[in-house]
């Protein structure tokens, strides 16, 4: 199967918790966890996909992954060594080698920005190099990402859903990143828009080797494109493995469902699925109480 | 964008003379008769009749109108029924001192409400942002004529810093100027800050919750300068919209507070002209209202443009 491969970014024992609203001056603050002892391991060059539910905390773990939430306990590793956002020599490489693509394309693109000037940005920051160098770098990255030479010059209300992923995408890419965080990048997205979206991605790491971590709900999208699969359930992995292994074979009840809940096109498979998908529903429910 | 501009320049013409009409029309309907102010209490018919013809209001309004239109196009707005000065002069003594409240107001206000309405934001429902709102919701509640009160009290009678009354024109120097202009500034400013403030505080929040402020901050780019670059830009919009308003409220609205500075500004000359019925000072006083919102409003369009691409285009 795949090599063994280095680990470039791992998660170690990630606690997360969120006050909730405080129902009365008076009251004591409660505390929703929103990760509990999250552990996970991206390879260099490996794309690892996350499934689970809405509210799983899917979301929180690409938001510590990328350094905008703060733990209340665990470690993050780049290469080996401990993330540290406090100083501001490691955070600049950090930056720069963990990049984003977020879900929503209407909302990630500065809308008083062209689009030249948006993949301009984190290179700016980076502050590695001139501005020449730049400006290639940002053709360069139109040409990847199939955006024409005026289209540059554009705002981003001037493209279409996919169009502008493929800018946001071009963006993450452009401070030559080692790991990007794809935080369900194809959910807004049409049916045949996100497959070319997903081979974009597979083209780009075909060529430059970067990692992914894919966030996504829709299983046969990151059984595709992810080397490694997890899978969490209220703010734990639950299950963790090669893609194939996970989903032919899942361990763990959760998983079981979460395949099962698949659509089919087929009418009697999909009956067939449904009765099945109750069995499982019922087992898991005895198991780790009330699931809706 | 420069054709946009000279069209809209072009559409004040009719715009001021569709305004101007109306409102002389409209002020022949008035019920106040300049003559009772000019005869005193209890005039005969005769004596009415007699300053009816000599201010020429005996003749048809429509009469009037033209005399007075024409008269307008070539620069001459008239003159006052009652001081017989010309409205050129009047209007151009009072609109300095409305300009320069306005202008102090609307800098107080923005001096106030922007930092305010930035330092909520970013600290949206702790403690911080509760304070902050009800320091606004307080300062919006507060009169500005009683404001005006306690500044003259405490500023001008006790400290003496400023003085309590009167206007000294920027051309008898800048410091006096200013000296005069603080008080009656910061009475209109406050509440018009406490808008500015608010506004600030909602559109800037829902800004900072776009992907591309996470995006922006995942990158590297430290928060100042998220929110001074990425965030403000697109807050603006709805920011400079009531910033407008306010220019407008602050350049009619100063009149309680010119009165209370003894400054005989644009609302002063505008209201005293209203219940006398002083025709022609009414018309100058609506034509430079007009053209003052509008180029307001222009450079409203303008700096829609200037914030958001999506204007820009269409």
């Amino acid at each position: 199967m795949n090599p063994p491969v280095d680990p470039l970014l791992s998660v170690e024992d990630v606690h997360v918790r969120f006050a909730r609203r405080r129902r009365g001056f008076w009251r004591p603050r409660t505390w929703h966890t929103a990760l509990s002892e999250v552990s996970l391991t991206i390879g260099a060059g490996q794309t690892v996909g996350l499934v689970g539910e809405s509210g799983s905390g899917k979301s929180t773990l690409a938001r510590v992954v990328l350094g905008l939430q703060p733990r209340d306990q665990g470690q993050v590793r780049l290469r080996g060594e401990e993330v540290d956002l406090t100083r501001p020599d490691t955070t600049r490489a950090f930056r720069r080698a963990v990049q984003a693509v977020f879900q929503d394309p209407y909302g990630s693109l500065n809308p008083t920005m062209t689009v030249a000037t948006i993949l301009d940005e984190p290179m700016r920051i980076a502050g590695e190099l001139s501005t020449r160098d730049r400006q290639d770098r940002v053709r360069e990255l139109a040409e990847l990402v199939g955006l024409t030479a005026d289209q540059l010059d554009r705002y981003p209300y001037q493209f279409s859903g996919g169009q502008r992923q493929r800018i946001a995408i071009a963006r993450a890419l452009a401070p030559a990143p080692d790991l990007v965080v794809l935080d369900e990048p194809v959910s807004a997205l049409d049916v045949s828009i996100q497959s070319q979206v997903i081979d974009l991605l597979e083209r780009i790491q075909a060529t430059t080797g970067v990692s992914y971590l894919f966030i996504a709900h829709d299983l046969a999208v990151v059984r595709h494109i992810s080397h490694r699969i997890a899978v969490m359930y209220r703010g734990r992995i639950v299950e963790e493995g090669k893609a194939d292994q996970v989903c032919d074979e899942p361990s763990h009840p959760y998983t079981r469902l979460l395949l099962a809940s698949a659509l089919d096109a087929d009418p009697t498979t999909s009956a067939r699925r449904r009765e099945r998908r109750r069995g499982l529903a019922r087992a898991f429910a005895d198991e780790f109480g009330a699931h809706t | 964008m420069l054709r946009v501009v000279l069209t809209r320049i072009l559409l004040v013409v009719p715009l001021i003379i569709v305004v101007s009409t109306v409102a002389f029309f409209l002020g022949a309907l008035s019920p106040i008769d300049p003559a009772d102010s000019i005869l005193g209490p209890d005039p005969t018919q005769a004596q009415v009749d007699a300053v009816h013809a000599q201010l020429g209001l005996d003749r048809p309004v429509t009469t009037q109108f033209f005399e007075w239109a024409g008269g307008a196009v070539t620069g001459d707005l008239g003159a006052s029924l009652f001081s017989h000065e010309p409205v050129t002069d009047l209007l151009a003594r009072a609109l300095p001192v409305t300009l320069s409240l306005t202008l102090g107001g609307l800098l107080i206000s923005l001096l106030l409400g922007l930092p305010v309405g930035i330092f909520s934001a970013l600290r949206a429902g702790r403690l911080g942002d509760r304070i902050a709102t009800g320091a606004v919701t307080f300062w919006q509640a507060v009169p500005n004529f009683w404001l005006a009160l306690l500044l003259i009290l405490f500023f001008a009678v006790n400290l003496g810093w400023f003085p309590a009354v009167g206007y000294t024109p920027i051309s008898e120097g800048v410091g006096d100027w200013l000296r005069g202009i603080t008080l009656p500034s910061l009475a209109l400013g406050v509440s018009a800050g406490a808008v500015v403030a608010r506004q600030t505080r909602s559109a800037l929040i829902g800004v900072l919750q776009q992907e591309y402020v996470r995006t922006a901050m995942a990158q590297g780019l430290s928060r100042r300068r998220v929110v001074g670059k990425y965030a403000l830009r697109n807050a603006a919009v709805p920011v400079v919209t009531v910033v407008a308003f306010e220019v407008a409220g602050l350049f009619g609205g100063s009149i309680v507070v010119e009165r209370m500075f003894s400054m005989r500004g644009f609302g002063t000359v505008a209201i005293d002209a209203v219940l006398r019925r002083d025709p022609d000072v009414v018309q100058g006083v609506i034509v430079v209202a007009a053209a003052v919102m509008l180029v307001v409003q222009l450079l409203l369009d303008l700096s829609y443009a200037w914030f958001n691409p999506k204007v820009r285009l269409s």
